[in-house]
């Protein structure tokens, strides 16, 4: 057993994320009598919120096959919601449980201007979403998903709307992956609800982003959450922030890209444009201190990655960093944003000195410290194979503090006798011509003069 | 850990995640519109590439250059750039989806290289316009042209694979 334990109410709204999602598999052009009960129980959880009249709407509209986008919108509203709610009693147990941390809640942000050849595109992007949901999971084929990859090509080349198209990018490539679906032992659909109901939420608005301070101060990264579907990568840089006043806090630098599928892990980096990260991806493969002044730092913990406000500083003691503020319960570790809000969104860091592991009675891999106990995260294992192996002679390690379905640990640093091992440690993000990248673009650049 | 477990999560490792391999010999290759394709380096000249398809079902096949002229090792069979790409199809995505996508009957474990996928062609040569192929690369490789990123992008924590 995890020390986390679960919060209160967890399996009643866990029930209410199933009833709907049952639809999306079956499809809401085919619910029957007992999926139609389910929403209406569901609509009735929201009766007297913001939320209550649109979802007695929705499920009324849709009893009466009413396939309005607006009944859609409602479905996927109600659902973040109840997410948005296990996100918080999450949050709020791994602290009463004596997870160290401060944390800071963040307001919703003024909605982004639309622009209005994106908003186009964005409307394509919820007639499809809209499609797939009457359909349902288990029926989606080739001829469901083909039409859409136009539109989702005309998103991909516009930087205002990378958040949206990489969504669908992943998703339209999973559902490809996947087909024949009614072929698959297992569907995922709980996952593919919560990418559906991403994305509906994701195409009505451009992102939009909270307040934002200048920060400026000693930043120490510890470590990656690397990111990635066929056709994107996206890695996170988690790190503790000294600032040059004020208490320690979490912050997180997001560097994204486009890229192919053929790309092992190290090149993937280097589709990211070294003019821009060559520093942030300096500092973090040598270990260094990054010395910033004046950085945009987000409500949501989120720094704003520009380098000309950043300078590379002497060595930077990772793990002491890590020993000594990550759990302190004065560091501040701010919320997700609003709409953000999810349990897959809970990464709170963790430090674990003197760690263990051990295999549960069920098989499960228990890391431990100083009597703390959670599940290493198997899917997100960061360097493949037998997690037990990595673990074999490592003193200290730093990792986030994840739920789904229940509490997991996925790993950011291991260190063993002060050697640290972490993702992306030899990235380089020079392209040579020897390497995949260098050879695509030399092929394509023929092929475009033989053509004219 | 049950699959029960596994198939409820959020995130999961869902896509098949395709095997890094080295593109020198042939740049691309992908399963897709009902066809195996690919577009391979000239063995002879560094300045030529051929656009290679063998088609589902009937496994009809053909090699050409990106000057729109015939593979000339096409007599009697399929060429060594068809061979070669479909090399390079087991090595991506594995023989059980090569075999899929040209809808050919046998075990995916006899199929180590392209030349034992050629055994189970039934098909012959027939003339296709090759420009297909060649704009689906380019807009494979239009990915790379895309901007980057340095905004938050929460929607990426699903993906953990690829």
């Amino acid at each position: 057993m995890d020390s986390l334990g679960m919060p209160e109410g967890m399996a009643e709204v866990e029930g209410l994320i199933s009833k709907i999602d049952e639809c999306f598999s079956l499809g809401f052009s085919r619910l029957g009598s007992e999926q139609l009960e389910g929403l209406a129980s569901v609509a009735r959880v929201f009766s007297g919120t913001p939320l209550g009249e649109r979802m007695k709407d929705a499920v009324e509209g849709l009893a009466r096959a009413e396939f309005r986008e607006e009944h859609f919108v409602s479905l996927a509203a109600a659902r973040q919601s109840l997410q948005g709610a296990q996100y918080d009693a999450l949050l709020d147990q791994a602290a009463s449980k004596g997870v160290g941390f401060t944390r800071a809640a963040v307001n919703a942000p003024k909605k982004a201007e639309p622009i209005p050849e994106i908003a186009t595109w964005m409307e394509s992007s919820r007639q499809w979403l809209v499609e797939v949901a009457l359909a349902g999971f288990m029926q989606v084929e080739q001829e469901t998903v083909l039409p859409f990859v136009a539109t989702l090509e005309r998103l991909q080349q516009r930087e205002e709307a990378a958040r949206l198209a990489m969504l669908l990018s992943g998703v339209v490539h999973e559902l490809f992956d996947c087909m024949p679906i009614g072929n698959m032992v297992h569907v995922p659909i709980r996952r593919w609800s919560d990418l559906w109901a991403r994305a509906m939420i994701s195409a009505l608005d451009l992102p939009a982003y909270p307040e934002s301070e200048e920060v400026s101060g000693a930043l120490h990264l510890t470590g990656v959450d690397l990111r990635r579907h066929s056709h994107a990568m996206s890695a996170v840089f988690y790190g503790v922030l000294l600032p040059d006043d004020g208490a320690a806090r979490h912050v997180r630098l997001t560097a994204s890209g486009y890229k192919v599928d053929v790309l092992d892990d190290d090149e993937l980096w280097q589709v990211l444009d070294e003019t821009v990260f060559d520093a942030l991806i300096e500092a973090y493969t040598r270990a260094k201190t990054l010395n910033i002044k004046g950085m945009r730092l987000l409500g949501s913990g989120d720094l704003i990655w520009d380098s000309s406000r950043a300078k590379i500083a002497a060595k930077s003691d990772v793990m002491s960093v890590a020993a000594q503020h990550i759990n302190a319960p004065d560091t501040v570790l701010c919320d997700a944003m609003p709409l953000d809000r999810h349990p897959v969104q809970v990464a709170v860091p963790v430090y674990m000195g003197e760690c263990e592991v051990k295999t549960s009675d069920d098989g499960a891999l228990m890391l431990s410290s100083d009597g703390f106990s959670v599940e290493l995260d198997a899917e997100r294992g960061f360097m493949g194979g037998d997690l037990t192996k990595q673990f074999k002679g490592v003193d200290d390690c730093v990792g986030l503090l994840r739920y789904d379905g229940r509490w997991l640990f996925q790993p950011l640093v291991l260190s063993s006798k002060g050697k640290l091992t972490r993702q992306g440690q030899s990235a380089t993000l020079k392209i040579k011509s020897s390497s995949s990248i260098g050879i695509l673009k030399e092929r394509a650049s023929m092929l475009l003069r033989k053509k004219s | 850990m049950s699959e029960e477990q596994i198939s409820d999560r959020s995130v999961q490792q869902v896509q098949h995640e395709a095997m890094s391999r080295k593109l020198k010999k042939v740049p691309f290759v992908e399963i897709h519109g009902g066809r195996v394709a690919g577009v391979v380096s000239s063995g002879s000249s560094a300045e030529r590439v051929y656009v290679s398809f063998i088609d589902a079902g009937t496994t009809n096949y053909y090699c050409s250059t990106n000057n729109n002229r015939p593979c000339g090792g096409l007599r009697g069979g399929p060429c060594k750039h068809i061979k070669s790409m479909l090399d390079e199809a087991v090595i991506q995505y594995g023989a059980a989806k090569v075999l899929k996508g040209l809808k050919i009957e046998a075990d995916p474990a006899t199929i180590h290289r392209g030349s034992d996928i050629v055994r189970h062609l039934t098909g012959s040569k027939v003339k296709e316009e090759a420009s297909i192929v060649f704009s689906r690369f380019l807009s494979y490789l239009r990915q790379l042209e895309n901007p980057n990123s340095v905004m938050p992008s929460p929607e990426m924590t699903w993906f953990i694979v690829g």
